[in-house]
């Protein structure tokens, strides 16, 4: 929340979907989690707009750290999610080579990924016990709405607001093709600018790195239907892609490594 | 026959004989129905448009500071499926001889003028010509090989990189396609033409043509007397000239003894030429005859009684030459040959000359077995087959019913003969296709103006528009003729390759169905999942069928979007205002409305050109607010480059996960 306000600091909008997830990318909060906003968000844009607001508190030195914080986040987001075929590559290249590691010796996600698939696959050879069973339909819902909230990105134009101390600074449309309309408050000093364009960043990367989940969920489902045994459980492959590319993004272990090497 | 039923044979003259039943492969039509076809909007008017501003404007090929025999100056690339399928790797891999020549070759000079269009730069479903080409700023003019080399070799089967993207690059580019089931065949193709390049390859300097007459068939009575005949005549009269290098002989066997054994010889046997060009009907099964997949396009010899002897039973394989008659012992290396028969080179889905109905003609679109085993041959490969795809028809070589026309191929033997590269040599054959395109809607036009609808020109011109797009090559685009003696006796073969032989089995899969014809084991793994499926996978289903339908719709979305921001965005835009009551701020209609003043614009076009309206205040720039525009414009560039490569990397990813699912 942004100290003073009763508005979280970054908000994200969009009429057309019905929010199951707590936030987007661990940084936007949606509207629904929106307890006490200090104006209706929805007001200021139409049906065919996704909008990305940022409450951005009074102070200068702490408006600038929560974007540059936000921004730091997606790029190793980002980074952690180019990861992804190369890790299941090499498990697979383990897995080929008869090398037999225990859970504890692997990575997390990795674990985890062996497991649901073992016992997955062991339920789907046992005719009494319905695969369906295993299978949280939770991450379909999930995984659907995530598809849904890129195409409506294709759909509709981005609107990107920054409040600095409750003021707004200026609004940015960014339309399909990419052209950028931008409207500035009148006597807007060269940092105050500096906010705006930030926040406009940070707008644009999370949708790039949300299309970059939906790519790497896609190239993860095809190397993990190499993994499995049998034909009967390939469908599988996709909630088991899903789940495997969210451990790894929330796999502290390694975000602590990008984080280190960074430095 | 009445004069009607005269001009119905005439216009329903195709080179296809229906191995399945003995008869011609297709019904005639009668010339009003063809006729409507063609009176309906084209199928994609953006690439009519494209061939008729190519036709008028001459501004075909390569650039004219670029000499289409120097691969330094032309540039070189190779197009992959997009994706990470590790197939393609092991493709990439399995031609790495013939790439790293290529490289060699064309990235002399200029190292960017050697390309592999692979990963997220491959062909992703779904991507027009003009889509792909704009990703790397080539446009509509000839082609440039700053931004993307002229020479283009396609790999992948017919399915993946569709016949259509083929037919649209190559009016502006020199392109082939290869497509082998082994990885083995992929490399011996490899180094067949490096070694043929490297001069470890001669050929006698022979020119052969086989044209077949079979009895009481009017096809081929027409493409001995009217194609074969005068095209080896006037060939024989431009190396008798002196037009070409000395030695070449031309050589036309009489049509008695266009039989098979003697293709057999042709082919990799004792009088292997070094060029080839065969006349014949091509063999056509019927979707779900066992023999489509294998023979279909197969050259029917003059071994067949012709159709009043033998019509309505069943072809015999002795009547034809297919793949699997080049034996393991032939030596095809070096050769080039050019087949002028109903899918010689391969087969589309659905039937092209069909606007109407679209009738599936084959379970997927696939490249005919005997060139495939030609160019992937063991001992090593032909260079190139120049093909058909569906029907050849006789307006090939005749127009206004009895003249012939045969200048297009004289010009492309010659232009072989000439040891120009293969694909630049077809440039007459795709100066031919815009030609026509061009004579159609100058047709169209006229009608509009009041000219009496002629249904006999408009149909003539439809077919003929449809058969000169539909020669293409199956192999490199720059190979050349080999380095040939008059009578070089030399016969080497290639040293056996050592890729481990992977099957790779076609694609053929795309988000629509598709009825390919499944091996015993894809029947079998088939079964299992049906036979155990009492209901315990319900749920699972379900889920997975939403996600299924969720994927695709993303899938077509991502193509709209993707096709919309390279083929209809010309120009960037980036505004910036200045309000005093920011609360009155709103988009509409791709502008910003309410209390607000346009103070600068940046307008960068797609071909580079910038427009830029500069804020002032008091008749001096405001340099404030110029460093503000000017880091809009620096994300709003970040941010196209951003969006164009993710959308690449989506489409690709989506069409490989609803491949597994």
């Amino acid at each position: 929340m942004n100290p003073g306000s009763s508005s979280p600091v970054f908000q994200f909008y969009d009429t057309d979907i019905i929010y199951s997830q707590s936030d987007l990318m661990g940084i936007w909060k949606s509207d629904e989690q929106v307890e006490s906003v200090s104006y209706d968000i929805s007001g200021s844009q139409t049906d065919d707009s996704q909008v990305w607001r940022a409450n951005l508190p009074a102070d200068l030195n702490q408006a600038r750290s929560y974007l540059t914080a936000g921004i730091k986040k997606l790029e190793i987001s980002r980074q952690v999610l180019e990861s992804v075929p190369s890790r299941l590559d090499q498990l697979r290249e383990e897995l080929d080579r008869g090398r037999s590691f225990g859970i504890s010796e692997r990575l997390r996600p990795e674990a985890e990924l062996l497991e649901f698939l073992a016992n997955s696959e062991a339920q789907a050879t046992a005719v009494s016990f319905g695969l369906a069973d295993q299978f949280d339909s939770k991450i379909g819902d999930i995984f659907s709405e995530l598809l849904h909230r890129l195409r409506n990105s294709f759909n509709k134009y981005a609107w990107v607001e920054t409040s600095f101390g409750e003021r707004l600074i200026a609004r940015t449309a960014v339309d399909w093709s990419g052209d950028f309309h931008t409207a500035w408050t009148i006597g807007l000093d060269q940092s105050e600018a500096e906010l705006h364009s930030k926040t406009l960043r940070l707008a644009l990367k999370t949708r790039d790195v949300l299309a970059r989940m939906i790519i790497m969920i896609a190239r993860a489902t095809v190397k993990i239907s190499l993994l499995l045994s049998s034909p009967i459980t390939a469908p599988l492959a996709l909630p088991a892609a899903y789940k495997y590319v969210h451990a790894i993004m929330a796999d502290p272990e390694l975000i602590a490594f990008i984080k280190n090497e960074e430095h | 026959m009445s004069s009607m039923d005269d001009e119905l044979t005439k216009i329903s003259a195709s080179n296809g004989i229906n191995a399945s039943t003995g008869d011609y492969f297709f019904e005639p039509e009668t010339i009003d129905e063809i006729a409507a076809r063609a009176a309906r909007p084209p199928l994609d008017q953006e690439h009519i448009d494209e061939l008729v501003e190519h036709h008028q404007s001459k501004s075909f090929a390569v650039v004219p500071w670029a000499s289409p025999k120097n691969l330094s100056e032309t540039g070189w690339g190779v197009i992959f499926p997009a994706g990470d399928d590790p197939t393609i790797r092991k493709i990439r891999d399995a031609l790495s001889e013939l790439l790293d020549h290529r490289k060699e070759q064309a990235g002399a000079n200029k190292p960017h003028y050697y390309r592999e269009f692979i990963g997220d730069d491959g062909y992703y479903p779904g991507i027009t010509k003009s889509a792909f080409l704009q990703k790397y700023g080539a446009t509509y003019s000839s082609a440039d090989p700053e931004n993307v080399p002229y020479y283009l070799l396609i790999v992948g089967d017919p399915e993946t990189i569709p016949f259509s993207f083929q037919y649209q690059l190559d009016v502006q580019y020199a392109v082939g396609r290869i497509y082998f089931e082994t990885l083995e065949e992929y490399a011996s193709y490899a180094r067949s033409v490096v070694m043929a390049e490297k001069g470890m390859v001669t050929r006698p300097r022979r020119l052969s043509f086989f044209g077949t007459r079979n009895n009481d068939d009017p096809s081929t009575l027409l493409s001995s007397t009217m194609l074969i005949s005068p095209l080896a005549e006037e060939i024989t009269k431009l190396t008798s000239g002196g037009a070409l290098a000395a030695g070449w002989q031309v050589e036309t066997l009489p049509y008695e003894e266009t039989k098979k054994e003697r293709l057999v010889r042709l082919m990799g046997g004792a009088d292997t030429p070094a060029l080839l060009f065969t006349a014949s009907h091509g063999a056509a099964f019927n979707q779900g005859d066992p023999r489509q997949l294998k023979h279909q396009g197969a050259l029917m010899c003059q071994d067949w009684p012709g159709p009043k002897e033998w019509r309505k039973k069943p072809i015999l394989t002795d009547h034809y030459f297919a793949g699997e008659d080049v034996s393991d012992d032939a030596n095809p290396l070096g050769m080039i040959t050019f087949h002028f028969a109903c899918f010689g080179a391969g087969t589309p889905r659905r039937d092209d000359f069909s606007y109407t109905s679209s009738r599936e003609i084959a379970p997927h679109a696939f490249l005919s077995k005997l060139p495939q085993r030609l160019l992937g041959h063991p001992k090593g490969g032909a260079l190139a087959v120049i093909g058909h795809v569906e029907r050849a028809w006789d307006y090939s070589f005749k127009f206004d019913k009895t003249k012939r026309q045969t200048q297009t191929f004289t010009s492309t033997l010659f232009q072989i003969m000439d040891q120009h590269p293969i694909g630049a040599a077809m440039e007459f054959m795709n100066g031919r296709y815009a030609e026509l395109s061009t004579a159609i809607t100058e047709y169209e036009h006229s009608v509009k103006q009041g000219k009496q609808p002629d249904n006999y020109e408009l149909a003539g011109l439809w077919m003929q528009n449809n058969d000169a797009r539909s020669y293409v090559i199956i192999g490199d685009p720059a190979v050349k003729l080999v380095g040939s003696e008059p009578s070089a006796a030399a016969r080497p073969t290639i040293e056996p390759v050592t890729v481990t032989g992977i099957v790779i089995t076609p694609s053929a899969v795309t988000t629509e169905s598709t009825p390919v014809q499944p091996t015993d084991k894809e029947e079998e793994e088939k079964i299992v999942p049906e036979a155990a499926d009492f209901g315990l996978f319900s749920s699972l289903k379900e889920s997975k069928e939403g996600i299924q339908n969720s994927l695709n719709e993303l899938l077509d979305k991502t193509k709209q979007t993707l096709s919309r921001v390279l083929s209809d965005a010309t120009s960037l835009d980036v505004l910036t205002y200045v309000s005093d009551e920011m609360e009155t701020v709103e988009y509409e209609n791709g502008k910003l409305k309410g209390a607000t003043q346009l103070r600068a614009m940046t307008r960068i076009s797609a071909d580079g050109d910038t427009i830029v309206c500069v804020p002032r205040t008091g008749g001096r720039m405001d340099t404030e607010l110029w460093q503000v525009h000017k880091d809009m414009v620096d994300q709003a560039l970040t941010h196209r480059t951003e969006m164009i490569k993710t959308l690449s990397a989506a489409l690709a990813g989506l069409v490989d996960a609803l491949k597994v699912l």
